[in-house]
C-alpha cells in the first residue's frame, strides 16, 4: 500500500507539477482523470475490495443478448 | 524557502533550452557597451604607447622599439611585439630593413593619413598587413604574435603578420594508429591543421570560415565544409551555436563539444572527433562539417551518427570483405562489453538451466567460497578494472612496469586465491574490458552502460537485460545530432551499405541521406575494372611460346 | 487536430503494419484450439475476406488526411455522437494495451521467471514503453523495419531447422470439421490480428499518403504480416499435428523441438526474443495511440505528460480484466470477435459510408492546401 502511494505521488510530482507551472488547464484535467481512476484501481484491491473483472461483465452482457458463439 | 528553491530548479529544468538563447542576446549588449567605453587612438605616439602598455598590463616581455625613418629621419615610429611569439627574420628583413632604407621617391612629404597607406602598401614586406584604428585591435594583434607599428602623427597603426613560435612537428597520432594508411596527425597549430585538410581536398568547394571564441583565450575556431554538399541548415546551426558562445576560455575542442552538443546528459556523444587528416577529409567529403580548434590536435566533425564509432579509417584502405568481417567483430565486441557482465549476473542468479552442465559445475565450485553475491562481485571487479585503466594512463613511465605487474597479480591470481571473487568472474570482466577497446570512441559510454545494465539484470534476470537493451535502443532512437537522427543508418535501408558491412568502394555511389542534402551522388556505379590480361587475345602469346611454363 | 508534430515516411508505416500483424503470429492459441489442424484455412479465407476491410481503412486515411480516428468520428458524426464514440474508442485502445501487456507479463512469468509477480514484469515493460512514447511517434516506430526483417529471419531459420520434423500428413483430414468452426475462426482472424490495425488510423496525421501510396502501404504491410502468420501456423501444424491443442504456446513448443546434432538446442530463446521484441513495440504503439486519444479527447497538445500515468493505468487495468487465464481464452474465443467487431468493422464501415453520403471532407480552400504542402519533410524517414 505504501509503495503504491509513493509511486503515485512520484508520478504526480514528475508529470503534474510541470503542467501546473505552465498552467495548462485541459492537460491537468486529462491527467487528473486518468490519475484518479488508476489510483482507485490500484488502491481498492489493497484494501480488500474486489473489483469485478471487466471482460466478464461484457461477456455476460453479450451472452444475454445472444451475440456470441 | 526550500520549496521556492525546488520550484526554481523545476522551472529551470523544463526550460533550459530557452535560457541558452536568452543569454546569447545579453552578451551582445554587453560588448556594445564595452566598445563605447574604449580608449580612443590618438595622434601622439607617446600617448598611444602608454595606452597600449596599459591594456597589456605592462608585461615585461612586451618589447617596444622606437625607430626613426624617412629620407631625413623625420618620422618617428615604434614597433611593439611580444618576445618569443614573433619570427625574428621577418621582423628585421620584412619590416625594419625596408622601413629604414625607405627613401622618398617623391619630393613632397606625404600626409599623415597617406603615410600609413604608403607604408602598408609600398614599404612593409610581409604576407599580411592590416591597418587598424582601435587600440583593442592593436593589442589583440600583439597578443596573437603579430607586430604593431605605430607612427607618430597617424591615427592608426599597422598590424603586421610575423607569427613564429615553437611548434610540434607532424607525427603519427598517438590515439589512432593504423597498419595501413597515412600516418600524419594534426598538431596544435591551426594553420598546419587546415593546410593538412586542404592538401587532401584540393577543390574550390572546400570552404573555411573563421570565428574567435573565448573572452580570455580568443581561440580561433575554423569551420570547414564542402559548399554545395553539406546541408546548409546544419552549417547555419553550427555557426549559430558557436557564435553564441559567451565563455571565458576554450582550451580544447572538448570544451566546444560540450557547449554545442545536442544531448548533454546522454552517455553517447553526438559530436565526433579525430586526430587524422584523412579521416576528417573523408567525413567532409560525405557532407559533414569539421570544426578545427586552435591549440589542439583533435578536430570535431558534426553531425555524428552512431555507426561512425564503428568505422575506422583502415576499413576503407583494406579489402572490403575483411573490412566487413572486422566491422561485424566490432559490433559483437561492443555488445559484449556492454552486456557481458549483465548476462553473466542474470545467468548465475536466475537462469541456471541455460548454462551447459559442465560449465555449471565450474561456476558452482567457483562460487562456493566467495562471500558476496554475483552482483557485488561484478561491481568490485569492474571498479578494480577502471582503477587499473585510469592508473595506466596517469602513470609516469619509469614506474609503469612495476605497477602493471602488481595490478595483474592482484586482479588475477591473488583475488581468486583469496576467495574474494571467483575465477569465471575475472575472465568475464577481462573479456569485457578488452572488448571495450575495439571501439575506442565508445569506451566511455560502454563503461557507464555496463554498470547500468547490471542493475536490471540483478533484479529481473534476462528479462531485465532485454528491457535494458530495449531501453538503450529507445534512447538511441531519440538522439539527434544537429537534426540528423543518430541511428539513421539502421533504419534507412539504403544507407546499409556502410553499416554492418563495408560495401566495396565502387558500390558506394551515394552519400548518407540525412547529412548530404546538397548533393547526394558520389560517383557512378561501375563494375570493377576488367582484367585486360584475362581476355582471349593473349592466349595466342602462350601458344607461341610453347604453352605456359 | 495534429498533436504530435513529427512525420514518418510511408515505408515506416508499412513496416509498422507488418509487425503489428506479426506479433499476433506468436500467440495463435486462440485459433488453434478451435480449428486444430485446419487453422491455416481460416487464415487464408480471413485474409482474402478482409481485403475490403483494408480498403475501408485505407479510404478513411486518404479521405481524412489531417484527422486522427477520433477526429474523423467528430467530423462525420457531429460533436455529440462523435465524442461518445471517441470515449468508446479510448476505452478500446486502453483495453488492447492492457491485454497485450498482460500477455507479455504472463508469457515471461510462465516460461522464464515463475516466481516474480507479473505486475512487476508489466511495470518494468511499461517504464521503457512510456519513455519511448514521450519521445513521439518517430521513436516508437523507428525500429519497425528492423524488427519485421528480424522476425522474418527467425521464422525462416526455425522453419529450416525443423525440416526433418515436418510431417505433411498432419494436415489431414482437411475440411472435416463443422462449418461453424471455420466461420468462428475466420471471425477471430478478422478481428484479432487484422482488426487491430484500426488503431493505426490514429497515426494518420503523421503519415502523408496519397491514394496510390496508401494502397501500396496497406496491402504490402498486411501481406507481409499475413504471410508470417500463415507460415508460422503451417509450421506448427506440420510439426505438432494433433497435439497442438494441448499447448498454450504452440510456437514455443515447436522451437523446443529443434535439435540439431549435439549442440544446437534451446532455440526457444529465439521465440522469447522475438516475442519480447514484437510485443514490446506493439504495446508501445498501443500506449502511444491511447495517450494521443486521451489528449485529443481533452483537446490538449501535451501528451508527453500523460504518457506515464496512462502507462501505469494500463498496468493496473490489466489486472482487473479477467480473473484467470482460462476465462481469458474462453472470453476471447466467444465474445471478443463480436465486441471487437463493433469497433473494428462496423463503425469504420459506417463512418466511411456516412462520409460518402455527406460528401465529406469538404474541399479545402486553395490557400490552406498550399500552406500544408510547404512542410519540411527532410527529417521524415
Amino acid at each position: 500500500m505504501g509503495w503504491i502511494l509513493t509511486g503515485f505521488a512520484l508520478i504526480a510530482v514528475i508529470d503534474l507539477v510541470p503542467l501546473i507551472l505552465q498552467r495548462r488547464g485541459r492537460a491537468i484535467a486529462a491527467f487528473l482523470t486518468v490519475f484518479v481512476i488508476a489510483l482507485t484501481i490500484a488502491v481498492l484491491p489493497a484494501l480488500g475490495v474486489q473489483i469485478p473483472p471487466v471482460l466478464t461483465f461484457f461477456d455476460k452482457l453479450f451472452k444475454s443478448i445472444g451475440l456470441s458463439y | 524557502m526550500l520549496f521556492g528553491y525546488l520550484i526554481r530548479k523545476l522551472r529551470f529544468l523544463t526550460s533550459y533550452r530557452n535560457i541558452q538563447h536568452q543569454s546569447g542576446n545579453s552578451a551582445n549588449e554587453e560588448t556594445k557597451v564595452e566598445k563605447q567605453n574604449e580608449i580612443k587612438i590618438q595622434k601622439s605616439l607617446h600617448e598611444n604607447l602608454k595606452n597600449l602598455k596599459n591594456i597589456l598590463c605592462d608585461s615585461q616581455d612586451l618589447n617596444v622599439h622606437s625607430i626613426r625613418f624617412g629620407s631625413e629621419s623625420q618620422f618617428s615610429a615604434a614597433i611593439v611585439f611580444f618576445d618569443g611569439m614573433i619570427d625574428n627574420p621577418t621582423l628585421t628583413d620584412g619590416i625594419l630593413r625596408p622601413l629604414m632604407l625607405w627613401g622618398m621617391g617623391k619630393k613632397e612629404d606625404p600626409d599623415d593619413t597617406d603615410l600609413l597607406n604608403i607604408l602598408e602598401q609600398e614599404v612593409v614586406c610581409a604576407s599580411t598587413v592590416t591597418k587598424e584604428e582601435a587600440l583593442s585591435e592593436l593589442a589583440a594583434g600583439c597578443l596573437c604574435g603579430e607586430t604593431v607599428l605605430l607612427v607618430d602623427g597617424c591615427m592608426g597603426g599597422l598590424v603586421i603578420n610575423t607569427k613564429g613560435w615553437e611548434k610540434r612537428s607532424v607525427t603519427e597520432p598517438a590515439s589512432e594508429t593504423v597498419v595501413r594508411g597515412p600516418r600524419e596527425g594534426f598538431t596544435e597549430n591551426l594553420r598546419t591543421n587546415t593546410s593538412l585538410i586542404r592538401r587532401k581536398i584540393r577543390n574550390g568547394q572546400l570552404k573555411l570560415e573563421q570565428l574567435k571564441v573565448g573572452e580570455k583565450t580568443q581561440t580561433t575556431v575554423c569551420l570547414m565544409y564542402l559548399e554545395g554538399v553539406a546541408n546548409p541548415k546544419i552549417v547555419e546551426e553550427v555557426q549559430y551555436r558557436i557564435s553564441q558562445l559567451d565563455v571565458e576560455s576554450i582550451l580544447e575542442s572538448g570544451y566546444i563539444e560540450e557547449y554545442i552538443e545536442d544531448a548533454p546528459f546522454s552517455p553517447f556523444s553526438t559530436v565526433d572527433y579525430s586526430e587524422k587528416p584523412d579521416v576528417v577529409a573523408a567525413r567532409i567529403l560525405e557532407g559533414r562539417i569539421a570544426i578545427v580548434v586552435d591549440g589542439t590536435p583533435f578536430v570535431l566533425t558534426v553531425p555524428m551518427l552512431f555507426i561512425e564509432s564503428f568505422q575506422t579509417a583502415e576499413d576503407y584502405y583494406v579489402r572490403p570483405m575483411y573490412a566487413s568481417l572486422l566491422r561485424i567483430i566490432r559490433f559483437i565486441a561492443y555488445f559484449i562489453t556492454v552486456f557481458a557482465p549483465a548476462v553473466y549476473i542474470a545467468l548465475n542468479s536466475f537462469h541456471h538451466e541455460l548454462i551447459p552442465t559442465t560449465l555449471l559445475f565450474t561456476f558452482a565450485k567457483a562460487r562456493e567460497g566467495t562471500p558476496f553475491p554475483v552482483f557485488v562481485e561484478a561491481l568490485i571487479m569492474i571498479f578494480a578494472f577502471e582503477i587499473l585503466r585510469e592508473a595506466g594512463v596517469r602513470l609516469p613511465r619509469p614506474v609503469g612496469q612495476a605497477i602493471s605487474i602488481v595490478g595483474a597479480l592482484i586482479m588475477g591470481d591473488a583475488a581468486v586465491s583469496a576467495g574474494i571473487v571467483g575465477a569465471p568472474m575475472v575472465i568475464t570482466i577481462a573479456i569485457t574490458a578488452v572488448a571495450g577497446f575495439l571501439v575506442p570512441s565508445q569506451t566511455d559510454s560502454g563503461s557507464m552502460l555496463r554498470v547500468v545494465m547490471m542493475i536490471p539484470a540483478a533484479v529481473l534476470g534476462l528479462y531485465g537485460v532485454a528491457f535494458g537493451f530495449l531501453g538503450m535502443l529507445v534512447h538511441l532512437a531519440s538522439l539527434e545530432s544537429f537534426g540528423v537522427p543518430y541511428f539513421d543508418s539502421f533504419s534507412n535501408t539504403r544507407d546499409m551499405q556502410d553499416t554492418l558491412i563495408r560495401a566495396p568502394l565502387w558500390a558506394m555511389t551515394r552519400r548518407p541521406k540525412g547529412i548530404a542534402r546538397g548533393d547526394m551522388t558520389r560517383g557512378h556505379f561501375f563494375i570493377p575494372p576488367l582484367r585486360p590480361f584475362a581476355s582471349d587475345k593473349h592466349q595466342e602469346d602462350d601458344a607461341q611460346e610453347g604453352g605456359e611454363s | 487536430m495534429k498533436i504530435d508534430q513529427s512525420q514518418i515516411s510511408s515505408t515506416r508505416f508499412m513496416y509498422t503494419i507488418a509487425f503489428f500483424l506479426q506479433s499476433s503470429a506468436l500467440l495463435t492459441a486462440f485459433l488453434s484450439s478451435i480449428t486444430e489442424h485446419d487453422s491455416w484455412i481460416p487464415v487464408l479465407i480471413g485474409g482474402v475476406l478482409c481485403i475490403p476491410l483494408i480498403l475501408v481503412y485505407r479510404s478513411l486515411m486518404v479521405n481524412f488526411p489531417e484527422n486522427t480516428l477520433l477526429g474523423m468520428l467528430d467530423t462525420v458524426y457531429g460533436p455529440v455522437v462523435g465524442k461518445i464514440l471517441g470515449v468508446g474508442y479510448v476505452w478500446f485502445f486502453l483495453t488492447l494495451s492492457a491485454l497485450n501487456l498482460t500477455d507479455l507479463g504472463d508469457f515471461t512469468k510462465i516460461t522464464v521467471l515463475t516466481e516474480t509477480p507479473s505486475m512487476i514484469l508489466a511495470i518494468f515493460c511499461v517504464l521503457v514503453v512510456v519513455w519511448a512514447v514521450r519521445h513521439g511517434v518517430k521513436v516508437v516506430t523507428r525500429y519497425s523495419a528492423l524488427f519485421t526483417i528480424t522476425e522474418f529471419f527467425i521464422v525462416f531459420i526455425s522453419t529450416l531447422l525443423l525440416f526433418d520434423k515436418i510431417d505433411l500428413k498432419n494436415f489431414l483430414p482437411m475440411f472435416q470439421l463443422e462449418p461453424i468452426k471455420y466461420i468462428h475462426s475466420t471471425h477471430i482472424i478478422a478481428t484479432i490480428p487484422i482488426g487491430e490495425l484500426v488503431v493505426l488510423l490514429m497515426l494518420t496525421p503523421s503519415v502523408k499518403l496519397s491514394r496510390k501510396t496508401a494502397t501500396k502501404c496497406w496491402f504490402l504491410g498486411v501481406g507481409m504480416g499475413m504471410i508470417t502468420l500463415l507460415v508460422v501456423l503451417m509450421r506448427d501444424i506440420a510439426v505438432l499435428g494433433n497435439t497442438m491443442r494441448m499447448f498454450a504456446l504452440p510456437g514455443l513448443v515447436t522451437m523446443r523441438l529443434i535439435h540439431l546434432g549435439e549442440s544446437l538446442s534451446r532455440v526457444e530463446i529465439l521465440f522469447a526474443v522475438a516475442l519480447m521484441m514484437l510485443l514490446f513495440f506493439k504495446v508501445a504503439v498501443l500506449c502511444y495511440v491511447s495517450t494521443i486519444a486521451i489528449a485529443q479527447m481533452f483537446k490538449t497538445k501535451k501528451y508527453k505528460n500523460l504518457a506515464l500515468i496512462v502507462g501505469i493505468f494500463v498496468v493496473y487495468y490489466g489486472t482487473i480484466l479477467y480473473p484467470n487465464n482460462v476465462e481469458h481464452v474462453v472470453i476471447s474465443q466467444e465474445m471478443m470477435p463480436f465486441f471487437w467487431g463493433i469497433f473494428e468493422i462496423v463503425i469504420p464501415i459506417l463512418t466511411l459510408v456516412i462520409a460518402k453520403i455527406r460528401k465529406l471532407p469538404k474541399k479545402q480552400p486553395e490557400k490552406q492546401k498550399q500552406k500544408q504542402e510547404v512542410q519540411h519533410a527532410w527529417d521524415g524517414s
